[in-house]
């Protein structure tokens, strides 16, 4: 039993001692303006309440899911991630996404395609390493000038940099043999 | 359902003793685990229990119940104090309230239709929220119940082998004196059994004394499973709030590994003793290594006769010699091996571990000395030794140690400096190191190149974690042939292991290759 519900039991039983002996109001000398009173005041309360529920939703407890065996990620899972963050160029994940592309790139062509890693480092500068424009772009900051002219505006006008290392990372899988699953 | 005997009990006895009597009827307390896992203050550890089971071959199949009561107060001291008697109580680990905000709406309603129906002097609007006022009223009256369940698990009995299913029983009593509407419960599956059949959530309503069961069935895999905590959710008539308990019923499923034994062959470095590994020695042996002259001494049976008979020299025969070694295999458990490829498939530890197992029956049968290591943040050796004992006291560090636990290491995921350094000092001279790891990270790499350059010889089982649906996950597989690559670079033998072939046929291609 809360203190609300003592005050609201008491309220309720005033309200009825007035109906039923409605000469109690005599000493307060109430008008019709009280009733409009209480009235907004219930308003002003259901409005709140009702902002109240749409701001909580309904709830109830996330049950586990025990079927599955336990979440774990994949290699390279998080690759995946820093690409879908969009957050490839700055920051420390940024950062790292581009190193490690890098090394993957110079280490793929090694053992792929036999170059020797100033070779590998030389291709990677130039764009040579692929014929996917956007792949070679990851490594040259700008779309090569072989890219034809409708690849060299939509990069012009959007933002692509998700994209390029997510092409670049394709393209050292390729280079590397290594397939998807489908 | 309701278990006409169990009424007429007392409160008071009812409680401690409900879990042992079940048990005796049951007869299910052959292998009754009692360890204790995710309990604040519990002494006990998972040192009790590799105790409480001698035999690996026997897969422990346990039932245990008890009554539970609301107030977490009441048990959990008796758990913590460690009473061997109530060891296996089961307690509920926590307890909570918590609003469904169901019937926020409609007080909302009601207060503006009885607002507004005042402010316009409107009798039918006024009536209206006397509906809603009571819907309300009638959600504030309920509260969440609070219930007094015992709750038991059996698990299916026999012995176990990976890949079978194994059918868990679950029973939940109500044991308070109030009915339960809504009541739903969730079995704490182990992390890595699948649920194949049924399913481990029952939703129920439960008078008092009445009973209620479910099954369902999981695939065992190789290890010691515990199962988690069951969670379960209890509302009232009107759903208002729910009371949200998780409840620990120890129990754990063991299943002892595949005995497959399949040959991993040996790198040449060996001791001075008779084994099956063959070396580049000429001496005593089966297969013929080459001819030299005659020495005093040397046994009759081994002069080349024909050669002497043609008339020539006296030439003694050499057989190549197949001496044993020692060998350590070193388990990778560090966080990052806990890798899968995908949401289903096996993760490399547990992949590991199988390996391991079958490399250490192989290597044992062939006279070697074989020891234990897991290079990871829980350090666990065991030294070279030989023998049947020796064997099984391995074979169980693999199947139920804590160093070997098929999740992930919660506390210090992470190795030191220190425990790398240690880890490959401890290696005994002259002693080759089986490493078995899914090569997902650099560290591992330069530990396989150092222990190689300590003068061990050096082999790489890897079980392939990568999968191919992304271009990420693809990255990650050429960065692994990359660490591949330089570690066959380095004159380390590595085994590539596919993850949907199967270990022989990898291990054999594998032995082609390098004999070839």
């Amino acid at each position: 039993m809360n203190k609300y519900a003592i005050v609201g039991a008491g309220l309720v039983l005033l309200g009825l001692a007035f109906v039923a002996v409605p000469e109690l109001t005599g000493p307060l000398s109430l008008g019709e303006s009280i009733v409009t009173v209480i009235g907004v005041i219930a308003l002003l309360q259901g409005l709140r309440t009702a902002r109240d529920r749409r701001h909580a939703d309904v709830g109830q407890t996330e049950l586990p899911t025990p079927e599955r065996p336990q979440e774990l990620p994949t290699p390279g899972e998080e690759i995946d991630a820093t690409i879908e963050s969009g957050d490839v160029t700055f920051g420390r994940q940024g950062r790292k996404l581009n190193e490690r592309l890098e090394r993957a790139a110079v280490d793929a062509l090694m053992l792929g395609e036999g170059l020797t890693e100033d070779e590998a480092r030389q291709a990677l500068e130039n764009g040579t390493w692929t014929d996917d424009p956007l792949a070679a772009a990851q490594f040259t900051n700008a779309v090569p000038d072989w890219a034809p002219w409708r690849v060299r505006v939509r990069t012009a006008v959007r933002r692509d940099r998700p994209r390029r290392a997510r092409r670049a990372a394709a393209e050292i899988a390729r280079i590397s043999g290594v397939h998807d699953d489908e | 359902m309701t278990d006409g005997d169990e009424d007429g009990r007392s409160a008071d006895d009812r409680r401690p003793t409900d879990g042992r009597g079940e048990r005796a009827d049951g007869g299910e307390t052959a292998g009754l685990d009692t360890g204790t896992r995710s309990e604040p203050g519990s002494d006990a550890d998972a040192g009790g229990q590799i105790d409480a089971e001698t035999e690996p071959a026997t897969a422990a199949e346990t039932g245990s119940s008890t009554g539970v009561d609301t107030e977490p107060d009441d048990d959990l001291p008796e758990g913590a104090d460690g009473e061997t008697a109530d060891a296996a109580e089961s307690v509920v680990v926590d307890s909570s309230v918590r609003e469904t905000n169901r019937w926020a709406g409609v007080a909302a309603v009601a207060s503006v239709f009885g607002g507004a129906g005042v402010v316009v002097t409107s009798p039918a609007l006024l009536l209206a929220a006397v509906v809603g006022i009571a819907y309300a009223a009638y959600a504030r009256a309920g509260r969440p119940p609070a219930p007094t369940l015992s709750i038991d698990r059996e698990l299916e009995d026999g012995d176990l082998e990976p890949g079978e299913s194994v059918r868990v029983t679950v029973r939940v009593r109500n044991d308070g004196d109030e009915l339960l509407p809504d009541l739903r419960v969730v079995d704490g599956v182990p992390a890595e059994l699948a649920v194949t059949d049924g399913s481990p959530r029952h939703g129920t309503a439960l008078r008092p004394g009445e009973t209620e069961t479910f099954s369902y069935a999981v695939t065992a895999r190789q290890g010691t499973h515990a199962f988690e905590p069951i969670a379960v959710v209890a509302r009232g008539f009107t759903g208002d709030a729910e009371r949200v308990q998780r409840i620990r019923v120890d129990a754990e499923l063991r299943c002892p590994p595949a005995e497959a034994e399949t040959d991993l062959p040996l790198r040449s470095l060996t001791l001075p003793l008779t084994g099956r590994v063959e070396t580049d020695v000429g001496g005593e042996g089966l297969e013929f290594h080459s001819t030299r002259e005659y020495r005093r001494g040397d046994p009759l049976s081994r002069i080349d006769w024909n050669r002497r008979a043609r008339g020539q020299e006296l030439t003694t025969v050499t057989f190549r010699e197949e001496r044993s070694a020692t060998v350590i295999l070193a388990v990778d458990t560090r966080t990052d091996a806990y890798r899968r490829p995908d949401e289903t498939g096996r993760h490399a530890v547990d992949r590991s571990i199988e390996a391991a197992v079958a490399a250490l029956d192989a290597l044992d049968a062939g006279g070697n000395n074989v020891g234990l290591a897991s290079f990871g943040p829980h350090p666990q050796w065991l030294a070279p030794g030989s023998g049947a004992d020796h064997r099984a006291s391995a074979r169980r560090l693999l199947a139920t140690d804590s160093a070997f636990d098929l999740s992930p290491p919660e506390s210090s995921t992470s190795m030191l400096y220190v425990q790398q350094k240690r880890f490959r000092s401890r290696m005994p001279p002259d002693s080759q190191v089986i490493l078995f790891t899914p090569l997902c990270d650099d560290d591992v790499v330069r530990t396989a190149q150092l222990l190689e350059a300590d003068g061990h010889l050096v082999t790489v089982v890897s079980p392939d974690p990568t999968g191919g649906e992304t271009p990420g996950e693809r990255l990650g597989a050429v960065e692994r042939a990359v660490r591949i690559s330089t570690l066959r670079g380095a004159g380390i033998r590595v085994v590539d292991w596919p993850a949907d072939d199967s270990l022989a046929a990898t291990l054999e291609r594998s032995r082609r290759r390098w004999s070839a």
